[in-house]
């Protein structure tokens, strides 16, 4: 039963039908648009470097909130998204790091030294990173077995984050894929930051010799210590923590010494890491997924492997289906609790 | 689906969409190409979700309302802050006219209200689908409405 009134909303729509624009004259003028956007989207990946190595801190979304609130910008912030709802629930990122060298960093031919699952949960309380073996046995496409880190270069970010969604089931918000470069260039503008080892080791890159404790690491010291896995007791998984361990830091130093009260300092760090970061999915979704203000990072790292030959091994053998259930459901704090041997110390 | 495939099969209706929110095929076409370029931005995200159609309509519809965060419409439309707009009296006996003055009047109405009036008088929403897209909770479309219908009514009444 409706309302004249209603009626009359009914037909004064239908007849303003007659209003609307042909679609192919717009459709012309959205792809003309969307060139200058894509233009534009170089800018906001550059802003995405930075931001991709902070995604282990609270920082960034406080920063561009600043920004979106007045300082004078270098970096087109105006743009961020800011009509796409919300994400509410947890996100995932699947951050990976490549192996590209200094000098010679061809994209084609690279591995990813390290994959780690960023898990921010719903209630935004911690930032969770799960790192994956590099030499996990994975299933390639075409059905034969090799290692993660060779998806990379087979199939690049995409097909490395459908192999681990493939593994894990976690659906993934974006891949952020770092290399050497951005890690240096945002550790030079910091300033250095503070890490702890637990172990003490000879870098084959740079034969300088890092004692086991605190000490701190300038930009020279990001690739010998993020690559460093021979001399360390358990290998390639002792320099996950050690990656976690940076990122940790990293986030504690910008979380702690003003930058993050500074759009000028801001703004030095997302331009430093502009190269060497490529992000696929939305920044905009990702800074404001992240958490605020001093949260606790947490590594969850597996201690030891289970040989598969060839030099593969297989992936949390004991508790992968666990913790990729609680990664999905969000559930990381109980998983957390019950396996407290599995976090990073 | 493609991006590509979306608009070939949803441009036209997101259009008409954006005249009745808009009230202006040119401010409307303007909403369009703003929403289908961030479409395309996102389009691993928007095809990802449930119903491509209704992520983007969601999109388009919070572009029109929020004004508050700087969107392109403060800068598009700043002048246009509804103002009410008040029907001139005129010729009972005009049907045409009449309906105009409803017309009129739907830009004198808060976005989120008109919003709402399209969705279920124009799109033919189930009130359930009008609040996911407003993201606001369904008492609220129905209260929105019928304020909404209440104001045209008065406006409607007064002139006569």
């Amino acid at each position: 039963m409706s309302s004249p009134i209603e009626d009359e909303l009914r037909a004064v729509f239908r007849r303003h039908e007659a209003e609307v624009p042909a679609a192919g004259p717009v459709r012309a003028r959205i792809d003309v648009a969307w060139v200058r956007a894509k233009r534009r989207r170089l800018v906001r990946r550059a802003a995405g470097a930075a931001a991709a190595v902070l995604m282990a801190g609270a920082a960034v979304p406080v920063v561009v909130e600043r920004w979106v609130h007045g300082a004078a910008l270098s970096v087109e912030v105006s743009d961020l998204g800011l009509t796409a709802p919300a994400p509410t629930g947890a996100v995932d990122v699947l951050l990976i790091g490549g192996d590209n060298r200094l000098r010679n960093h061809d994209p084609k031919d690279r591995r990813a030294d390290t994959v780690m699952i960023i898990h921010v949960p719903a209630d935004r309380s911690r930032v969770y990173l799960v790192s994956l073996p590099r030499d996990g046995e994975v299933t390639l496409p075409g059905g034969a077995r090799g290692k993660l880190n060779e998806t990379l270069r087979i199939g690049g970010p995409a097909l490395t984050e459908q192999t681990v969604t493939g593994l894990t089931g976690v659906e993934f918000a974006a891949t952020v894929t770092v290399d050497f470069r951005a890690l240096r260039a945002v550790t030079e503008t910091v300033g250095g930051v503070e890490v702890c080892l637990p172990q003490a080791f000879t870098s084959v890159h740079n034969g300088r010799k890092y004692p086991r404790g605190c000490q701190h690491l300038g930009a020279a010291d990001v690739a010998p210590v993020l690559q460093a896995r021979h001399g360390l007791e358990n290998g390639s998984y002792d320099r996950d923590r050690n990656a976690q361990r940076f990122l940790s830091a990293l986030f504690a130093k910008v979380a702690t010494d003003g930058t993050l009260r500074s759009p000028i300092r801001m703004n030095e760090l997302l331009v430093a890491g502009r190269d060497g970061v490529e992000i696929d999915g939305e920044l905009a979704t990702l800074l404001r997924a992240v958490p605020r203000a001093s949260t606790e990072v947490v590594g969850v790292s597996e201690p030891g492997f289970q040989s598969m030959g060839d030099g593969r091994e297989r992936i949390y053998p004991g508790v992968g289906a666990g913790l990729y259930a609680a990664i999905r459901d969000d559930d990381l704090a109980a998983w957390t609790a019950a396996n407290p041997t599995f976090l990073l110390k | 689906m493609t991006y590509e495939e979306f608009a070939d099969s949803r441009l036209g209706a997101l259009l008409r969409y954006a005249v009745m929110l808009t009230g202006d095929e040119h401010t409307a076409q303007d909403l369009v190409q703003e929403t289908m370029v961030r479409v395309q931005l996102n389009w691993r995200r928007v095809a990802r979700s449930d119903s491509p159609d209704g992520y983007v309509r969601k999109m388009l519809t919070n572009q029109f309302i929020d004004l508050r965060r700087g969107s392109w419409l403060k800068r598009v439309l700043l002048r246009a802050e509804p103002a009410p707009v008040r029907a001139q009296p005129g010729d009972h006996a005009d049907e045409t006219a009449e309906r105009d003055r409803v017309w009129s009047m739907l830009a004198g109405l808060p976005r989120q209200q008109r919003a709402a009036l399209v969705l279920r008088y124009y799109e033919d929403l189930p009130d359930g689908d009008i609040a996911e897209v407003l993201g606001c909770a369904v008492g609220t479309v129905r209260s929105s409405i019928s304020r909404a219908l209440a104001a045209l009514r008065t406006e409607l009444v007064e002139v006569r």
